[in-house]
Order: C-alpha cells, then sequence, then structure tokens
C-alpha cells in the first residue's frame, strides 16, 4: 500500500513538473495574479 | 521566493515522500499556487456568472481572455486575492454587459464597439504585446517575437469568430460575439498603461487597519 501511495505521488510530481514546463512557456494564465517565477523555469 | 503557506507545504511533502531534489522544490510550490489560484478563480467566475445569468457569457469571456493573455500576457497584481476579486468580479460583469447590449443596444453601436476593439486589439498588440510581469520574464528575444506572432494570431481568431457570429443565426451568437469584443477591449486595457495604473491602484487600496 505504501509502495503504491508512493508511486501515486511519483506520478503527481512528474504531471506537475511537466505543466510548470508548459506554464512556464506562456506569459500568464487567466488571472492578473502571477507569483514568482522559480529561476531555472525562466527563458 | 515567497509562495502563499499551502503551496509550501503540500510542495514540501510532495518533496520529501518523493526525494526530489529541494531545488525542485520551488518549482512544485510555484505550479500548486498557480494551479490552485487559476482554478479557484474561473470556478468562483462561472459560479457568479451562473448565479447572474449568463454562465455561457462568461465562458466565452474566460475563453477568449486566457487565449489571449496566454501570449499577450498584461498587468498583474501584486495580491493573489485582490487579483481574485477582479477575475471573480470582471468575467460575469462583462458577460452581464454583453448581455444587455446584444439586447438592447443598436446594431451600429455594437459595430461601432466591435470595430473600437478590434483597433484597440491590434494597437496593443503590434505596439506592446507581449507584456510579462517582472515575477516570470520573457528573457529570450526569441521567444518574445514567438510570442508577438502568437499574440496576433489569437487575436485574429477570436476577431474573426467574433465577425463570424454576428452573422450566425445561432440563438446566442449576438451574445457570444459582444462577450468577445469586450473581452478583447479588457485585454487591450490591461495590456496598456492604464491598465497597468489600475491594477496598481488596486494594489494600494487599503483594507482594514495595517
Amino acid at each position: 500500500m505504501k509502495k503504491l501511495w508512493v508511486r501515486v505521488l511519483l506520478f503527481t510530481v512528474s504531471a506537475l513538473l511537466l505543466l510548470a514546463n508548459i506554464a512556464a512557456a506562456s506569459t500568464c494564465l487567466i488571472s492578473q495574479y502571477q507569483p514568482e517565477m522559480p529561476q531555472c523555469l525562466r527563458r | 521566493m515567497s509562495y502563499l503557506a499551502f503551496s509550501k507545504r503540500l510542495a514540501g511533502y510532495l518533496t520529501g515522500k518523493t526525494g526530489l531534489a529541494t531545488e525542485k522544490r520551488d518549482v512544485l510550490a510555484y505550479i500548486i499556487e498557480v494551479l490552485v489560484i487559476n482554478l479557484t478563480n474561473v470556478i468562483a467566475a462561472l459560479m457568479l456568472g451562473a448565479f447572474l445569468g449568463v454562465l455561457r457569457g462568461t465562458v466565452a469571456c474566460l475563453v477568449a481572455a486566457t487565449l489571449f493573455r496566454q501570449t499577450a500576457g498584461g498587468a498583474h497584481s501584486e495580491s493573489p486575492w485582490r487579483c481574485a476579486v477582479v477575475t471573480v468580479a470582471v468575467f460575469p460583469a462583462l458577460a452581464r454587459l454583453a448581455a444587455f447590449l446584444s439586447k438592447y443596444a443598436q446594431t451600429a453601436f455594437i459595430d461601432i464597439l466591435a470595430a473600437v476593439a478590434v483597433a484597440a486589439g491590434f494597437l496593443t498588440v503590434i505596439l506592446l504585446a507581449p507584456v510579462d510581469s517582472p515575477n516570470a520574464p520573457v528573457l529570450s528575444p526569441f521567444r518574445r517575437k514567438k510570442l508577438k506572432v502568437l499574440s496576433l494570431a489569437v487575436f485574429m481568431i477570436i476577431s474573426a469568430a467574433a465577425i463570424i457570429l454576428r452573422r450566425s443565426d445561432w440563438v446566442y451568437a449576438p451574445e457570444i460575439s459582444v462577450c468577445l469584443v469586450l473581452s478583447v477591449i479588457w485585454v487591450s486595457f490591461m495590456l496598456s498603461g492604464p491598465g497597468h495604473r489600475a491594477m496598481r491602484f488596486i494594489d494600494e487600496i487599503k483594507i482594514g487597519r495595517r
């Protein structure tokens, strides 16, 4: 059960990192607030 | 990096459990914050739109503004809460105004409004886009050029959709067409200097005792 949970977390983290890269390609999303983008995502 | 407490806590938990490098924690906190704030704002705007009886129009305004802002950018608020108030209030209000105008305004007035939107949108995209934020600067000149071309393409697609809908027989076409026109005006305003000053003004409004 613990192994499965770690796999779910790994999948979630991978999806979030992919989304972070996709979001970094646009100037902003919908709303008027832009949190500080980490240096490694800036391009 | 200053993120909200929930983003930092969740990112810390995910990093710890998966054994990820610590520098990825900021990336996770960033994307969690972006997703949660944007999803909350969209859901709240849709709920307010439904409450005002303009859900369809609110969806049209959100889609048009999202597509446009993805590439063209625009003014940002420094506070997620003030941003939420602006986002949640503006899109249902634009949809409500569009519903009113499509029902009661003369065709000539809507045509003039559409012409103003096209002119304002075209000029702001050509002169200003992409408008980046200091928190997420566009560093590469190539990427800047690409975003300008893409924002011009998005602007042309939205304008074409508004024109096609004006000639369509679909019962909701006039309302959606005016929604697109008003969204282009809103995003053009957010790209401009007055739009930035308006967001700065909202950021400077004092709420309660400090």
